[in-house]
């Protein structure tokens, strides 16, 4: 409701509903296009622009009900033409320094898990933009085969074919992973080798 | 939790889904927008404003009205006698707030005044909602210099074709010279009234949009309008039948209609002659 109410006053031309709107949709908005897109650079870009043609077309929005919808549309739109114009799908290199990164923790369970986002991320980027946006739908924002398709602008057909695809490729990759000698099993929560 | 019917690969559901889904919330539950990113959202917008603010420069009053058919605001300049630039600023809503015609009453106590209205058309156009607009002539500094509430009657028939008719108050220092303007195409006068009908071309553009020097040209037509705010290039006509009378104004108007300039004149007429309730 609290929503509905903002996406209102926004119609309206109201800049503090604007401000409240992306206050609850900023890190998620930022986490998804760092997801699909592999770098912070590109995803900062993406959801700046993302923000500012919600504000300046929130007008062409008919139902203030598909508000989240609407602005997921806009994010993968732009990040898509970002990922095409850029001539580049996977920042092999940015995407390598992030999951190297360490902020200091030497812990098992932090070597362990890095180690795993390592693997899962190079296979994840091993997709087209297509398949990976419904991907990370799928997984991170744990969206519904017809919510995805809602998004993509194409049917849930289409979206579950995506991710049959998607999910096999992942999955292939995985095992290749596992072959070089990392079979993870989890336990209490964590993964272990 | 999702559901277990859309959940395409639940029962597939194994443990690498669930490494991916862990790795996932793990790589980028550390990522957090910083204060930068809103500063340069909010210096893009404020660019894209002044932007806008240069362009709506070009709009009469007139054209301004017609805008609000498409969007929930625009702003444009007064052509107010005796007065320098001020810009005109109409608020609407997407939604409307009556759908019976017998609630026009409700609508007219909301603005303080009658107005001239039908419930339907001879040509089969019947009022499907009613909603009030709140108008203002801000200065350069954009204080409200003046302010009144606007009535929208909205009109539809068969094939979704859908014709607005506005009915406000002249504001102060506006007469029948200035709400009227240079650009007409047909006249129709019914008794004391004159009725005035031109058909623009409405030219609606991204906010990026550069102008081609075709726009540019076209732009010295009165007739041809810039829109800045849509996600594509669209050209639409706008059709348009204007009216002054007991010291309101009064339009019809309508994008992209199958009929002509005359059947919107008569349209016009029929409020004229049948509209005081």
């Amino acid at each position: 409701m609290e929503e509905l109410r903002l996406v209102q006053q926004l119609k309206g031309g109201n800049k503090e509903a604007f401000d409240a709107l992306y206050e609850n949709y900023k890190n998620i908005l930022l986490r998804m296009a760092y997801l699909v897109c592999g770098n912070m650079d590109d995803a900062e870009d993406i959801v700046q622009e993302t923000f500012v043609k919600c504000y300046l077309h929130i007008g062409e929005l008919k139902k203030a009900e598909g508000f989240k919808s609407w602005l997921f549309q806009i994010l993968y739109r732009t990040a898509y033409r970002q990922t095409k114009r850029r001539g580049r799908e996977i920042p092999n290199e940015d995407i390598g320094m992030q999951a190297e990164a360490t902020d200091g923790i030497t812990s098992l369970d932090r070597i362990v898990r890095t180690e795993t986002e390592k693997m899962v991320y190079n296979a994840v980027q091993g997709l087209d933009v297509k398949h990976r946006a419904a991907i990370v739908m799928y997984y991170y924002n744990e969206m519904s085969a017809k919510e995805i398709a809602k998004v993509l602008e194409c049917t849930q057909g289409t979206v579950k074919s995506r991710l049959h695809n998607a999910k096999k490729k992942l999955k292939e990759s995985l095992e290749i992973e596992e072959e070089g000698g990392k079979i993870y099993e989890k336990r209490d929560g964590l993964y272990f080798s | 939790m999702k559901k277990e019917m859309d959940c395409i690969f639940h029962n597939e559901w194994d443990q690498k889904d669930e490494i991916i889904k862990e790795a996932f919330y793990e790589m980028s539950g550390q990522i957090n927008a910083s204060d930068l990113l809103k500063r340069q959202i909010d210096r893009r917008l404020q660019k894209e404003e002044k932007k806008e603010e240069h362009s709506m420069k070009h709009f009469s009053i007139k054209k301004v009205v017609i805008g609000v058919v498409a969007a929930s605001f625009l702003l444009g300049t007064a052509v107010l006698a005796g007065s320098g630039i001020k810009y005109y600023v109409a608020i609407g809503t997407e939604f409307p707030k009556y759908t019976k015609f017998e609630d026009i009453g409700k609508a007219e106590a909301e603005i303080g005044y009658k107005v001239d209205a039908v419930e339907s058309f001879s040509n089969g156009y019947k009022m499907t909602g009613i909603d009030i607009i709140e108008n203002s002539i801000q200065n350069e500094a954009g204080q409200k210099e003046e302010e009144q509430k606007e009535i929208r009657l909205s009109y539809g028939k068969e094939g979704d074709e859908e014709i607005a008719f506005y009915a406000r108050k002249l504001f102060s220092g506006e007469n029948e010279e200035t709400v009227y303007g240079p650009v007409v195409d047909k006249t129709l006068q019914c008794g004391k009234t004159k009725v005035i009908f031109t058909q623009y071309t409405y030219k609606s553009v991204p906010p990026e949009y550069e102008l081609t020097a075709e726009d540019k040209k076209n732009m010295e037509d009165e007739h041809f309008t810039i829109s800045y705010g849509t996600s594509e290039v669209k050209m639409n006509q706008y059709y348009s039948a204007l009216w002054v009378k007991d010291g309101m104004v009064y339009s019809l108007g309508g994008f992209n209609l199958s009929m002509s300039g005359d059947e919107m004149l008569n349209m016009a007429k029929e409020i004229i002659e049948n509209g005081s309730r």
